[in-house]
């Protein structure tokens, strides 16, 4: 018993090191959309669930649907409109082709700055020498 | 466009504006209110869109996201977070806003000095 409270309570520290992950994620996150979007028709509740259980449990739905909104306007998405069981009709989104060659260049970037950021952590760069 | 539209501006985009207005009355009040203080941070911080075809994009894109909100039964704070300015920030992030206006002008007029 006491065992399980101290998992808990670490668990609780660990989020608490990325409780202000917002900024950094914030770059990404059109990226992660676009990912989303191009595994299939989806709409901006499910988005925001999947983007939960990836692990980024801040993310609200007006975030995600400022990002729907440019992708809209930047004509990335083609968007078909359904009728829901509660409410008014919720938008579909699909990518399209400017969309997919958006995710590919999201994706080159995101390539080059992991492999650059991994670099400098594990050190290959070198310091020049101070004369 | 006749001489009469042209003083007092296009009578289409005031009967649209209105019945977004009438939209955003239909909203329970919590909405409501929220959707009214938007426009207010809007227009006061600068960062609303200088054409009215963006604005009017954007705010009934804000519109659509408060009415399924309220469908659903959430919290206004539920579906925006706490920073509702930065939500306001990040919508108009690539429109051409009053903000932008100001900053040409402001550049411009020391630029020619």
């Amino acid at each position: 018993m006491i065992q399980s409270t101290k998992n808990i309570s670490e668990i609780k520290m660990g989020e608490k090191h990325l409780e202000n992950i917002t900024e950094m994620l914030k770059g990404v996150l059109e990226g992660c959309v676009l990912e989303i979007i191009s595994r299939g028709e989806t709409y901006g509740y499910e988005i925001i669930q999947q983007l939960r259980e990836l692990g980024f449990t801040d993310v609200v739905e007006g975030t995600v649907y400022t990002i729907t909104m440019r992708l809209e306007k930047n004509n990335l998405v083609d968007i078909e409109k359904k009728t829901s069981t509660k409410g008014p009709p919720r938008k579909f989104y699909t990518l399209n082709v400017a969309g997919q060659e958006q995710l590919e260049i999201f994706w080159r970037k995101w390539g080059f700055i992991s492999s650059k950021i991994n670099e400098l952590k594990t050190n290959k760069i070198k310091r020049r020498e101070v004369k | 466009m006749n001489l009469f539209e042209k003083i007092i501006g296009s009578l289409d985009d005031k009967r649209e504006w209105r019945a977004m207005e009438a939209r955003a009355k239909s909203l329970p009040s919590e909405y409501c209110n929220a959707y009214k203080a938007i426009q207010k941070y809007m227009w006061t911080a600068g960062g609303g869109p200088t054409d009215w075809k963006d604005s009017s994009r954007i705010f009934v894109g804000i519109l659509e996201l408060f009415e399924e909100g309220a469908a659903e039964g959430k919290k206004v704070t539920d579906l925006m977070g706490e920073d509702v300015a930065a939500f306001c920030d990040d919508l108009v992030k690539d429109e051409k806003t009053w903000k932008d206006k100001y900053r040409k002008k402001l550049n411009d007029t020391i630029g020619r000095g």
